[in-house]
């Protein structure tokens, strides 16, 4: 709840930072409808970019879900703006080429539809209907809400998100609804069950949960007759609140905004008690007691993270030893120290650890979410690190899982199988490290890895991944487009886009697809339009070994002239500014502050392959 | 406080004035922002703060403030 200070200080602010530094010092759980409104009326008062454009469409009154998803997701950073479509014209809203939803060119498009509206046969008058009929009901319903997705898709560039159905509080039949033959209970459970089968190929289209999310609102609760009677409105400002934060969980992942490792403390954090005092037995964990069993939990969610494709590192205040026998001796410890990716056990500053973590797993601060049960340790790396996510747990054992769980950051649409393996890789990459410290020359490091690459045009099985490559990866990433599902099956469709993906093993292992290029065939000479690599795989010559095979496509076999690219530069692409100069190619135009973008062109001359030691390609 | 200038706080937070300028003349045609959305928003925060429930009659009969206070009185007596 805002309290009145606050919300004075909210009416008369004027910048989005402003907004943000306020809120960041406010009480923002369980805010109320009211704070809500009042939060999200000073937002839309202020020009901001919109990270995420959501489009609603549905068959009762939406408001004022858009206004909470706008304060939830800003919360977190994110900026939304949204629209709401015509009462009940969700297919009107996409087919119009000059419907509101159209000319608001959305990312997302939510579409919630009631059964009350869309199937009243079976809302309430289920009894009334042969078994037949109810097949026959429940097949339209799918039937219609695979018309509407596939227009969708074929009309619009969103992601779309589509509701299940709730089934309600009280099912018609009453206790007797279990001896039906298809019982309204089953009905609800096969349609919902239909409709997720129905997408789960579809890296494009995602069902969303209503059902659970109403659960989770408590159903008696969550509806109100007289305000569907009077303005139909389907939920209580108790269940928009909750179906806020679940859609809120859906925009971070659909914008990539995935937080990669969790950076763990140790003592009273993953176990009970403080080792230099309580000794090795001394520790709470596991079974035997409340407090070892809630920290048992603990670790066992931690896991959970891990099989999501969290990295896990350890940020500790202790002898190095201590916590090595700690690891070793109590059986009851469900980590183990190689599930870590990064270990830092000393008597650093905690934020110094935490900034060599980052560097040594080579990805972002604002990758990081900290973790620690001590205030001031959690307060210091706010202070200094304020791109790091910090979590303070409470002072109560029994809450820390709900407050891990609670943590909408590490959300993804899809779990990939890179990401489960994404623990393995991390750990060959640190062998690879090691073995590097013991060969003079980088050229004979190279040899001894054996790395081999494909390097292949992009297919519809490469979708997810190249999606996440394109929202995920900052580093070396030239120009860090951020495209869509629907322009990554575009890439692939059409024949004025070469999309190629790069996969890499060596000898530690499968890296799995760590890089893709996209080309623009479509003016009259070749344009790179983007180059990724994702950091695990950088600084091996893997990216000479990609430009090589561009230069050989368009220059060398083919007879275009000169092939154009671009350096854009973010806060985090700096190491590869010069990526184009140092393969080659000539500078054309330096826009005058010498940071924000260059323009680069090699002519077929001059384009020379050049070696990449110890790399074997296959497809060129 | 009394029970109205519980619902006069209520009502500036919900149509963004302040406490002072709430009265009972105020109404959809003189507020700027009170329109059908704030009208609901109005009832949920009435009926949670005053612990009463208003009836869908009552909702649709609240034409002003003096109209709020008159129905929660009826169910505060």
């Amino acid at each position: 709840m805002l309290d009145k200070e606050i919300k004075k200080q909210l009416r008369v602010l004027d910048s989005a930072d402003a907004l943000l530094l306020l809120l960041s010092g406010a009480d923002v759980t369980e805010l109320s409808q009211r704070d809500v409104d009042a939060i999200a009326r000073q937002y839309r008062k202020l020009s901001t970019v919109a990270d995420c454009k959501i489009a609603y469409l549905s068959n009762h009154t939406i408001a004022p879900l858009d206004r909470s998803v706008e304060v939830a997701s800003l919360l977190e950073n994110i900026f939304v703006e949204s629209y709401i479509g015509e009462y009940d014209q969700y297919f009107q809203e996409i087919l119009g080429s000059s419907s509101g939803c159209q000319l608001f060119k959305p990312d997302v498009i939510f579409l919630d539809l009631t059964l009350r509206a869309l199937a009243p046969a079976i809302f309430d008058g289920f009894l009334s209907l042969s078994d037949q009929q109810r097949e026959d009901e429940l097949n339209r319903i799918l039937g219609l809400i695979s018309d509407w997705v596939e227009l969708a898709k074929e009309q619009t560039d969103a992601v779309l998100v589509v509701s299940n159905f709730s089934r309600p509080a009280r099912v018609q039949a009453g206790v007797a609804d279990a001896k039906l033959k298809l019982s309204e209970v089953e009905f609800y459970h096969r349609l919902n069950l239909e409709l997720q089968k129905l997408f789960i190929e579809d890296v494009r289209t995602h069902v969303f949960d209503m059902d659970h999310v109403m659960s989770c609102a408590g159903k008696s609760l969550a509806q109100e007759p007289k305000m569907y009677y009077l303005a139909k409105m389907e939920w209580t400002e108790r269940a928009v609140v909750v179906v806020a934060e679940h859609l809120q969980r859906m925009v971070s992942a659909i914008l990539g905004r995935t937080k990669k490792c969790l950076v763990l403390d140790l003592d009273n954090t993953l176990w009970g008690g403080v080792v230099g005092e309580d000794g090795i037995e001394g520790l709470s964990i596991g079974e035997g007691s409340p407090e070892g069993e809630a920290f048992y939990d603990l670790q066992r969610y931690v896991c959970v993270l891990k099989e999501r494709g969290v990295l896990l590192a350890i940020c500790s205040k202790n002898n190095l030893q201590d916590i090595e026998e700690v690891f070793q001796q109590r059986d009851e410890m469900v980590l183990k120290l190689k599930d870590f990716s990064a270990v830092k056990i000393n008597w650093q500053r905690k934020h110094t650890n935490i900034e060599e973590i980052a560097k040594e797993l080579n990805i972002g601060l604002d990758s990081l979410v900290f973790v620690d049960d001590n205030p001031v340790e959690c307060e210091l790396v706010r202070q200094m690190l304020p791109e790091v996510t910090t979590v303070e747990l409470s002072s109560d054992p029994s809450d820390y899982v709900s407050q891990l769980k609670a943590l909408s950051v590490f959300e993804k649409l899809v779990l990939t199988d890179e990401d489960r393996q994404k623990t393995l890789q991390y750990a060959q990459n640190s062998k690879r490290e090691s073995l590097r410290r013991d060969i003079k020359d980088i050229n004979s490091f190279y040899e001894s890895i054996g790395t081999e690459v494909s390097i292949d045009v992009a297919e519809e099985k490469h979708k997810a991944r190249v999606h996440q490559l394109f929202t995920k990866t900052n580093q070396f990433n030239l120009t860090t487009m951020r495209y869509s599902i629907a322009d990554v099956q575009r890439f692939i469709e059409e024949e004025d886009w070469d999309l190629h993906v790069t996969h890499v093993k060596d000898n530690f292992g499968d890296l799995g697809v760590v890089g893709l290029y996209l080309i623009d065939k479509n003016s009259s000479d070749v344009r790179i339009d983007s180059f990724i690599l994702s950091c695990r795989a950088m600084g091996r010559g893997i990216e000479t070994a990609m430009m090589n095979k561009i230069k050989q496509d368009y220059l060398l076999n083919d007879s275009v002239g000169k092939i154009s690219a671009t350096y854009l530069a973010t806060a985090k692409n700096k190491p590869v500014s010069d990526f184009y100069g140092s393969e080659g190619f000539c500078v054309v135009d330096e826009a005058d502050d010498e940071s924000s973008e260059k323009k680069y062109v090699i002519n077929k001359q001059v384009a020379q392959l050049r070696t990449c030691s110890g790399i074997t390609v296959r497809g060129i | 406080m009394s029970i109205n200038s519980t619902i006069n706080a209520l009502i500036a937070d919900v149509l963004n004035l302040n406490e002072d300028e709430v009265n009972g003349e105020l109404s959809p045609e003189n507020t700027e922002y009170w329109d059908s959305m704030a009208h609901l928003t109005m009832v949920t925060a009435i009926e949670e703060e005053c612990d009463v429930k208003l009836t869908m009659n009552d909702v649709q009969s609240i034409k002003c403030v003096d109209d709020i206070y008159q129905i929660v009185q009826k169910y505060m007596a």
